[in-house]
């Protein structure tokens, strides 16, 4: 079991290799991570005393100020190896050199990164990932347990649509509607053509103009037909624009009695009798003509 | 096969997002189908709303042509209902069947005739005529009487018999 100072292991400056190194040389675009490690430690390399890069470890520390400047710091792999001790969660020298103007906090070049990260740091890192992995698992399986409830509604609703659009089909086209679906004339087919047939024959605004009834106008006639004028009416002609009446009276003011008798008939004019004298009696001819306003509002 | 931990979080990542990806693909055609059978609900209603409302409408054309034997039988119909015997039915002509104009509408739409039939109803009185045309006016809707002609019919035992001419007229679509 390490003493509590023993998790946080200070070495004196010395033990380490030191350089400041230009960064600016290395030129190109900047890169980060583990290319830009390999690069610094090709720099570090020339200032080492003989011994290869690949058994130093090393952390580089970017220099305040102007320029682009590291502060390296490394040891060899075997010195490390040799001597951290198993419970040490980070190791840092003591002091930086004297040759370091900046301030530098001696305390942040922690040495146990990388390859030499502790065991309960990387099972802390581990542990962490694995954490944030399974909130993605569970935000997506949240997410698409969401989605698909959604999905499961809309479904239910465009079912329920449908079956309202089928409803509604029976109860315009009756039981037919049912039976055609399938078929080249589907229920939509069918109300459009029903809707067109009934719009051509029963619209408002279908362009057709009605026929005058001349059965009102008949009626209004023989409503107004006097009883106690002794007529022989050979014939009544009942038009859209005209009534003619052609018949026989006993005497000329017979024929004026019928024509004052017909005189009311709403929206009708009617014309002077024409009467002859016969050996008969009094031909009688009297015409009736319909009222402009009549004409221009239509037939009543 | 080992992976580096950051393959491992995109593996996963990517993993997780997939069927996410996948429901929203999903989420996005049904709330397009569901839209689109709304729609199609709303526009089916409001043509079945206009379905019955031109059913509970007059009928202003016949949807064809009406033969005279239709018409014949129309007129036998209205008679009985009348209570006046089928004899009285002298005859029955086409008289004419044209086009009719149509000043205010456009070019569009469909095409309209009016057809005339003369009917002949022999030496009835004019109670009877009266009774024959309120009977036809409630039952024939389609066929108005445009002219009515009574001619008193000579010779005959009742001097208060007529014979009637009315011209029916009934207007029919063209076939399309």
């Amino acid at each position: 079991m390490p003493r509590p100072d023993d998790s946080h292991a200070r070495w004196p400056a010395d033990r380490f290799y030191w350089a400041v190194l230009d960064g600016s040389v290395l030129g190109g675009a900047p890169v980060r991570g583990q290319r830009r490690r390999q690069r610094l430690g090709y720099l570090f390399e020339s200032v080492l005393p003989g011994i290869p890069i690949e058994s130093v470890h090393a952390v580089y520390e970017r220099l305040p100020g102007d320029g682009e400047r590291y502060l390296a710091c490394g040891t060899t792999q075997s010195e490390l190896a040799r001597g951290v001790s198993p419970g040490t969660v980070t190791l840092a020298p003591s002091s930086v050199p004297a040759f370091v103007a900046e301030d530098v906090d001696a305390g942040g070049l922690n040495l146990l990164v990388g390859p030499f990260a502790p065991r309960p740091v990387r099972r802390l890192r581990r542990r962490q990932v694995m954490v944030a992995l399974a909130g993605v698992v569970l935000c997506g399986a949240s997410v698409t347990v969401g989605l698909e409830r959604r999905v499961s509604a809309l479904r239910r609703e465009a079912a329920d649509v449908a079956a309202a659009e089928q409803q509604v089909y029976e109860l315009v086209l009756g039981p037919a509607a049912q039976a055609s679906i399938g078929t080249s004339f589907p229920p939509e087919r069918r109300l459009v053509a029903e809707l067109r047939r009934l719009e051509e024959t029963r619209s408002d605004v279908a362009p057709v103009q009605e026929t005058a009834d001349c059965t009102l106008a008949l009626a209004g006639l023989l409503a107004l037909w006097p009883s106690d004028v002794p007529i022989r009416a050979e014939s009544v002609t009942v038009e859209p624009a005209a009534i003619t009446i052609r018949g026989q009276v006993v005497a000329m003011s017979d024929a004026q009695r019928l024509a004052d008798a017909l005189e009311p008939l709403d929206g009708w004019t009617i014309g002077q009798p024409q009467s002859e004298m016969t050996r008969g009696g009094v031909e009688l001819t009297i015409r009736l003509t319909r009222e402009p306003r009549v004409m221009a509002g239509g037939a009543p | 096969m080992r992976f580096s931990p950051p393959i491992v979080v995109a593996l996963v990542t990517a993993a997780s997002l997939l069927p996410v990806a996948t429901s929203a693909r999903r989420l996005s055609e049904a709330s397009s189908h569901h839209q689109a059978a709304s729609a199609s609900l709303a526009l089916i209603r409001h043509r079945a709303d206009r379905v019955q409302g031109l059913r509970d409408s007059r009928e202003r054309a016949a949807e064809q042509k009406r033969p005279e034997q239709d018409v014949i039988a129309r007129a036998n119909a209205v008679l009985l209902e009348a209570g006046l015997p089928v004899e009285v039915l002298g005859a029955v002509r086409t008289q004419s069947d044209a086009e009719i104009s149509r000043s205010s509408s456009g070019g569009g739409g469909p095409t309209y005739r009016r057809q005339n039939v003369q009917l002949t109803l022999r030496r009835l009185t004019v109670p009877e005529i009266g009774r024959f045309l309120e009977s036809w006016t409630a039952s024939q809707r389609l066929w108005t009487p445009a002219q009515i002609t009574l001619v008193h019919a000579r010779g005959e035992d009742d001097p208060a018999r007529y014979h009637a001419t009315i011209l029916i007229s009934a207007t029919y679509v063209v076939d399309r």
